[in-house]
């Protein structure tokens, strides 16, 4: 009788401890999960801001382009023909900044002259844009433009070859 | 004395079974969190992934914006375009708002692109979208 009290005690015990560790390991997984899920979130988002400014600095290229593209279609560079851009031309560069967020795209527009004779064509020289507190470029590159006139014979054409 | 050591089993192993009913409802939640948090990082990368495949066909097309965005399934709304999309079994509704400004020397397509996600008020992802193209529409 006091046999069987005793191994019924030891059960009790042993089936006590089980539970623990099976509380402990599925608190160890749970909390797991959670970190992961929480870290891939993250990651996610980390990426989700980066296509955000990508797009953003996309978006003042392609209106710089278009900027440029009608001011040297009007044979008026002085004038910034897209009401999006404020334009601030210092000799033969200029400074596109755009309204819609704190950035800013520089844009440098270089003359071309052909046999001495000046064209009022202008190019894209470079296009570069960051962050306020970044020193990082974000979007950055020389890019194809026109060169040879408009609409005939224009054609687009990187400026570093 | 037998009784009273019979209610202190009792007692013990209601104790142990509630310690263990708290325990699971806790690790439940934690379970559940984690899963709230998974869906919502497929969401946001879904999403995402949507807007770029959208700004990069409307870059490729060289269409002006109303036949784009007609032969690529949009409706045309108040708003702009909107369009149905199902991924994994979640339904997305991409939509565009945006401009066109035509000039002299060609036209550029200016707005945003986002995804919202089975009828969310705020969207899952939302960014700029702008092409340029030189003189007249694409074919």
């Amino acid at each position: 009788m006091k046999k069987s009290k005793q191994s019924f005690k030891m059960g009790v015990g042993v089936s006590l401890l089980l539970i623990i560790l099976v509380v402990i390991s599925m608190t160890t997984l749970s909390v797991l999960a959670l970190l992961s899920s929480v870290n891939d979130l993250k990651l996610t988002q980390k990426r989700q801001a980066y296509i955000k400014e990508l797009a953003l600095a996309t978006v003042h290229y392609e209106s710089a382009l278009f900027t440029v593209n009608e001011a040297n279609h009007a044979g008026d560079p002085r004038q910034a023909f897209y009401e999006g851009v404020a334009i601030d031309w210092q000799g033969d560069t200029a400074q596109l900044t755009s309204p819609f967020h704190d950035y800013m795209a520089v844009v440098g527009v270089v003359r071309v002259t052909d046999a001495g004779i000046e064209r009022k064509s202008y190019e894209i020289a470079n296009f570069a844009e960051w962050e306020a507190d970044d020193s990082l470029d974000l979007f950055n590159g020389d890019f194809a433009f026109f060169t040879e006139g408009w609409p005939d014979d224009g054609f687009f054409e990187d400026i570093d070859e | 004395m037998k009784r009273d050591s019979s209610s202190l089993l009792l007692l013990e192993m209601t104790l142990a079974v509630l310690f263990f009913a708290l325990s699971a409802a806790v690790i439940l939640q934690v379970f559940i969190g984690a899963h709230r948090k998974s869906v919502q990082s497929e969401v946001v990368a879904t999403a995402t992934l949507l807007c770029e495949d959208a700004v990069n066909a409307m870059r490729a097309s060289q269409r002006e914006m109303d036949v784009f965005f007609t032969r690529d399934g949009y409706t045309k709304t108040d708003r702009g375009y909107e369009k149905q999309v199902t991924v994994n079994d979640r339904r997305y509704t991409l939509s565009f708002t945006g401009r066109e400004h035509r000039g002299e020397a060609g036209v550029l397509i200016l707005g945003e692109i986002a995804a919202y996600y089975a009828g969310d008020p705020e969207p899952a992802h939302s960014m700029g979208a702008a092409c340029f193209y030189a003189g007249g529409a694409g074919p």
